[in-house]
């Protein structure tokens, strides 16, 4: 696709803005006229640029800061940076005016569509083939409401296509939607190099191998985010603008957490409780400092803008975690704060990993929440296109937002996809908007967020004790050999097998974890030879009757369930008992560690599961996790939040 | 074992290579020795799959249709008696790990598989050039030569292929896609065999219903008169190699697709380029996929 360069003149303010190529002919000159109101005018080239170009000069136009320029120094700017790469030719202007008064009546029909659509599409980040289809999904959804109004009044037109490019030429023309290319090209003067998707931030594309029969030229393609639809260099991207009602508030001094919210409603523990105002006062103190910013005088926040400019606000400042220890209860403390950013009026995006999750809770926020407008994303979902303001959704739903959430809560960073890929937390920041706060859930932080908390540079909150109130289990260590050199030998070691008679005595349920997913049956079916009454199970990824393994054993028909990090995660069983074999294997890292140790004790009626590392040798990974387990215990301990039964005994650290 | 440096040192002792396309795994360097299929080392495919991709792909390789070069003695060959497509041979089955594989090529479009899928391509269409040397008579003198059949067509002058071509695309959908996946396919045969490719079918309408949503009668009807010659390649084509085709009395045709389901597609474009050669053709066809 090509695009034009157009200069809007509106009289008190001029600024360039990206169009579509199809202003060749007259009669759309006229309708892209009939969009315009009463002083403003449209200055139009007539160079035809590729998309990445165009998007790079009108990021070039717009980075100048200093006061208005006029119509005659913007086209300088203009031709100066095209000169600058190269494109070296003599630009004439076409100059757009409003049309009559009478042409433009009619124009005012579109604005309630154009109102509508602006609606669908805030903070949106859209292909033009996903833009066609919400625009054609949302209007079928309202012709079906429209329609059984229009039965009762009798009249109802259908809207047609030329409304709908009325509404996008209005949109783009007026900023509040923004035409981008898919992949932005960062400095043409530099080469190829310099691209990246603006959808995943991938900076390694892929060069077609033949010429695209869109634009004629080698496209260039992102092979990361391709199950969203391909975005390549000339796929025009649309993003919408997110007008936040949050900015709206001049003051905040009657907007706390204290009186906007009944925070007793949410049942919590002291614990949660505590951890919960945490969070929500580091929402309050974020929002207010803006607000105060915002309205000071036009010099001072000129003066702001300045500094920021010259130096990037710290990407933590914007950040808040909340380390709550596995069992913990998490998923209650999101609700107070979802409630806090609703009652200001701001949006809220609840991002998790796991499709799972997001279909469990689900139908909890929809109770909680009854007349939010909720909207759950995940991939072959059917209310992709759907307006909501709490959206709930797996990870890569997110790279189709942009800048459109006041609070984005993130489940679980540290698990799967975020894990090692740093490209996935840009696409979270950039669903946020700047002024809004990220809040981060997880129990085992990533090293480095880690790190950023012994600096002194993370806001964040411990939360070291379960729901239960009773300590974690601490693991024991067992010297075993290799899971494939017992394989290999045919036995089971005596000090494990030991260990197993006396849990499955003590009438639990038993996880074992393995490395591999090929090891998994045949060390079920060695168990199954030294406890032959017992019913013992593997499963896997790669097992098709996974759910039904994991009902069964969460119902006792299943005693032994073997598995691998899969179940790492997210799955509580009661009167569970936990055994790591190969604890050393490079896999298991810190992280999956403490979460596997996390599987035990999780109910309140047996709190003391217990929790084996079976290895070889004794290392980095398992002394952090065990160093990591003992120093919540202790923090529980002397923040008073242990049953009275553990204070003052020293055995917790040392058990 | 190898951690924090050790780890460092050992990955400039052994540089990371490029990852396998599909499911972006590390691929070792090993170079395949299966030996069931004795051709498939000569492929390299190791280069763009990991190991377990290529153990994925199940290979067409028994064939007991003649015709359609289907792995079972098919009733649809049987039932027509005269076709304008000659033959045709594919590289895989088309089954629900493929389905996927060309998912991402065709709908998703990711283009590095192009390469990736002309190179499958090969196997297939080496059984269709020995069908070519069977339909002439010429086993015993290409026999004695010991070369693969593709290579030694190529160096005969009254036999071999004339060209290559592929199923086109509706200018739509061409937008909409940016690629047209068999003419990509066709390409790099075109390369890796010598075989001159030309454009030379073109779309005279565009079907409304994707063809993967109809059924078999539907598409049979859908088919017809779809497909006519391109007469402006046709002509740079008989301009181009004019002393090579006046030798000839007949002209073989290949044609590239990426499935065959029923063949109401291929038999289509075979009648196509029948209504516009000046003499009598031998249309045979290579599909990546067979149903």
């Amino acid at each position: 696709m090509y695009c034009k360069i157009g200069l809007m003149d509106k009289g008190v303010d001029t600024y360039a803005i990206l169009l579509p190529d199809e202003l060749r002919h007259n009669g759309q000159c006229q309708q892209w006229a009939a969009c315009l109101s009463q002083n403003d005018s449209l200055y139009v080239s007539n160079v035809r640029l590729t998309l990445t170009i165009g998007d790079w000069l009108c990021r070039k136009l717009r980075s100048y800061q200093g006061g208005r320029r006029t119509i005659a120094q913007l086209e300088q700017a203009v031709y100066t940076a095209l000169d600058s790469i190269g494109i070296a030719m003599s630009i004439d202007w076409v100059k757009l005016k409003p049309l009559s008064e009478q042409h433009r009546n009619s124009h005012t029909r579109y604005m309630n569509l154009c109102s509508q659509v602006l609606q669908w599409v805030q903070g949106r980040k859209l292909l033009y083939d996903e833009w066609l289809g919400l625009v054609k999904d949302q209007l079928q959804v309202r012709d079906g409401i429209d329609a059984n109004c229009a039965t009762s009044s009798g009249q109802h037109q259908p809207i047609g296509e030329a409304e709908l490019l009325q509404a996008w030429r209005w949109l783009l023309l007026y900023g509040h939607m923004q035409l981008r290319s898919a992949v932005e090209w960062q400095d043409p003067r530099k080469g190829r190099t310099e691209l990246r998707c603006l959808r995943c931030y991938e900076n390694n594309l892929i060069r077609a191998v033949g010429k695209c029969r869109y634009c004629g030229e080698h496209c260039y393609y992102c092979s990361s985010c391709l199950q969203l639809g391909r975005s390549r260099t000339c796929a025009p991207l649309l993003i919408g603008r997110y007008y936040s009602p949050i900015i709206k508030h001049t003051s905040y001094a009657s907007l706390t957490p204290e009186h906007l919210l009944e925070i007793e409603r949410f049942s919590l523990s002291d614990a949660q409780l505590m951890a919960t105002n945490h969070a929500l006062s580091f929402v309050y103190n974020r929002l207010s400092r803006y607000a105060e910013q915002t309205t000071l005088g036009y010099y001072r926040r000129k003066h702001l803008i300045y500094h920021e400019r010259h130096q990037e606000p710290d990407p933590l400042s914007s950040q808040f975690l909340l380390w709550a220890v596995t069992g913990a209860g998490k998923t209650e403390m999101i609700f107070p704060l979802v409630a806090y950013m609703v009652a200001l009026g701001g949006r809220v995006l609840l991002a998790t990993p796991r499709r799972d999750v997001v279909l469990e809770l689900s139908p909890r926020l929809h109770k909680a929440f009854p007349e939010l407008s909720i909207v759950t994303l995940y991939g072959g979902s059917g209310e992709r296109w759907q307006y909501g303001q709490l959206v709930l959704a797996t990870t890569h739903q997110l790279m189709r937002y942009q800048h459109g959430f006041d609070l984005v809560i993130i489940d679980e960073l540290d698990a799967f996809p975020y894990h090692g890929d740093k490209r996935l937390y840009r696409v979270a920041a950039e669903a946020r908007t700047p002024h809004g706060v990220t809040i981060l859930l997880s129990a085992t932080p990533p090293s480095y967020l880690q790190k950023e908390i012994h600096r002194g540079r993370l806001a964040h909150i411990k939360l070291p004790v379960r729901y239960h109130r009773h300590p974690l289990p601490v693991p024991i260590r067992l010297k075993v050999p290799l899971v494939v050199d017992q394989l290999r030998s045919y036995t089971i070691p005596r000090p494990l097998i030991r260990a197993l008679q006396q849990s499955l005595a003590e009438e639990a349920q038993v996880f074992i974890f393995l490395q591999r997913i090929a090891h998994t049956e045949a060390y079920a079916k060695l168990l199954r030879l030294s406890f032959p009454d017992i019913n013992i199970e593997a499963t896997s990824s790669q097992d098709a009757a996974r759910t039904e393994k994991v009902m069964l054993f969460r119902q006792r028909e299943i005693r032994v369930l073997v598995t691998t990090t899969i179940l790492e995660r997210g799955v509580t069983v009661p009167r569970s008992h936990v055994y790591i074999c190969d604890a050393e294997a490079e896999l298991f890292d810190e992280a999956s560690l403490v979460q596997m140790a996390g599987r035990a004790g999780r109910s309140s009626d047996a709190p003391n599961g217990k929790v084996y590392f079976l290895s070889q040798q004794w290392s980095t990974a398992q002394k952090r996790a065990i160093k990591q387990i003992k120093s919540m215990n202790r923090l529980a301990m002397q923040q008073g939040y242990l049953l009275p039964q553990y204070l003052g005994e020293r055995g917790i650290e040392d058990v | 074992m190898f951690n924090g440096g050790w780890r460092s040192l050992l990955n400039v002792l052994l540089p990371y290579s490029t990852p396998c396309i599909i499911c972006s795994t590390p691929i070792s360097a090993h170079p395949i020795n299966d030996n069931s299929l004795p051709w498939l080392s000569q492929l390299k495919l190791e280069k763009d799959l990991c190991r377990q991709c290529i153990h994925e792909i199940s290979w067409l390789d028994k064939v007991l249709c003649r015709r359609c070069g289907r792995s079972i003695r098919c009733p649809d060959c049987q039932h027509k008696l005269q076709s304008a497509l000659w033959v045709n041979r594919s590289a895989v089955r088309y089954n629900e790990q493929m389905k996927q594989w060309l998912h991402r090529y065709k709908f998703q479009g990711d283009e590095r598989l192009s390469i990736l899928f002309g190179k499958m391509l090969l196997p297939a269409v080496e059984q269709v050039s020995l069908q070519l040397i069977n339909r002439y008579g010429l086993e015993e003198s290409w026999r004695k030569s010991r070369k693969l059949p593709t290579a030694w067509l190529q160096h005969s002058t009254t036999y071999g292929w004339d060209a290559v071509t592929a199923v086109p695309l509706s200018v739509q959908r061409l937008q909409e896609r940016g690629f047209n996946q068999a003419e990509r396919l066709a390409s790099v045969i075109s390369t890796h065999c010598f075989i001159p490719y030309y454009n030379l079918l073109s779309r005279t309408h565009h079907s409304l219903v994707r063809h993967s949503h109809q059924g078999r009668q539907a598409r049979v009807m859908d088919s017809k008169e779809q497909y006519s010659g391109n007469i402006k390649q046709w002509h740079q084509w008989l301009n181009e190699n004019g002393t090579a085709i006046s030798k000839r009395e007949t002209l073989n045709i290949l044609i590239v697709d990426d499935v065959y389901t029923t063949g109401s597609t291929l038999n289509a474009c075979a009648e196509a380029l029948l209504r516009v050669s000046p003499l009598p053709l031998v249309v045979a066809s290579v599909t990546w996929a067979r149903s």
